[in-house]
């Protein structure tokens, strides 16, 4: 009999919080509460990022969703009144009610392929240390995941990172466009 | 049952159960927010799965496009929440059932 192992016990904690907010979103009739339980879900993904050993991303995860785009959701939200839903049940609509069952059925089959086919045993090694994985770490002396990440990032992939830079502004720019009002229709 | 590992058995089936969630929510609303909402939590669903095969492989480059999946998914709900503006202000509705004009 051996103790609780602690790990497993948070990853199935936040797994439980993830699941059960994501079925939230999907089915709850005022977008609001949906942008709520959506919050929820990022704050537990962020969680499961950090217990897989990524903190950067884990911190850059609660920035950028918590802080930015989910404040954008409900800026939106509040921008256009949005009433509640009333969506059909589940069942009434035979066509969406098999179409989600043929998705469901359809990725459990692939899940169960996939694990009885491949090697899935392996096993996260979530504390080991980056001197032990990349030489590079070895040589430079570096064991952050900072480090590592800002090594590889502007080491190996600095044209896309401009490149994600100059996304992002046609993004801004585009955005504004549309939802510019159109004066010349408006008459 | 190593202490110091997670079995990456437990990740995958995690990120399978989410994204289907998030492709059963494309599929049965109506709500164009609550579209995008879904789109996103598959984006985060795979993002999770890029971390754990970075950290199985001792390989760094998938954290880095966890990096870039997070900067095309935050341009991707900026364009399309300026869609949802747009749309309401041309049909005053934000039901994708009713939209059924090309103009």
């Amino acid at each position: 009999m051996e103790l609780i192992n602690i790990r497993h016990l948070l990853f199935f904690l936040f797994s439980f919080l993830m699941i059960g907010s994501s079925v939230g979103v999907i089915l709850h009739k005022n977008p609001v509460k949906a942008a709520m339980f959506l919050v929820v879900f990022f704050v537990g993904l962020a969680a499961t990022y950090a217990l897989l050993g990524a903190e950067v991303l884990a911190t850059i995860q609660i920035l950028v969703y918590v802080g930015a785009i989910m404040v954008l959701f409900l800026f939106v939200i509040m921008l256009i009144a949005v009433r509640d839903e009333n969506f059909d049940p589940l069942g009434n609509n035979i066509g969406r009610f098999l179409t989600m069952l043929f998705v469901g059925l359809t990725f459990a089959g692939a899940l169960l392929v996939y694990q009885s086919s491949s090697n899935i045993q392996d096993e996260i090694p979530v504390t080991d240390k980056y001197s032990k994985m990349l030489d590079y770490a070895k040589d430079y002396r570096i064991e952050g995941n900072a480090e590592v990440l800002s090594v590889e990032l502007f080491q190996n992939y600095v044209l896309p990172f401009e490149v994600a830079s100059v996304i992002l502004l046609v993004a801004v720019i585009g955005s504004i466009i549309i939802a510019k009002r159109n004066r010349r229709y408006q008459e | 049952m190593n202490a110091d590992t997670i079995p990456i058995n437990y990740v995958l089936t995690l990120v399978f159960v989410l994204f289907s969630i998030g492709i059963a929510g494309v599929l049965s609303r109506k709500n164009v927010i609550v579209i995008i909402m879904s789109v996103e939590m598959m984006l985060n669903s795979v993002n999770l799965l890029f971390i754990a095969f970075a950290r199985l492989w001792g390989n760094q480059n998938g954290e880095i496009m966890v990096i870039f999946v997070m900067a095309v998914a935050a341009a991707e709900a900026a364009i399309g929440l300026a869609l949802v503006i747009a749309m309401h202000r041309n049909f005053q509705t934000i039901d994708m059932t009713e939209i059924k004009e090309l103009s």
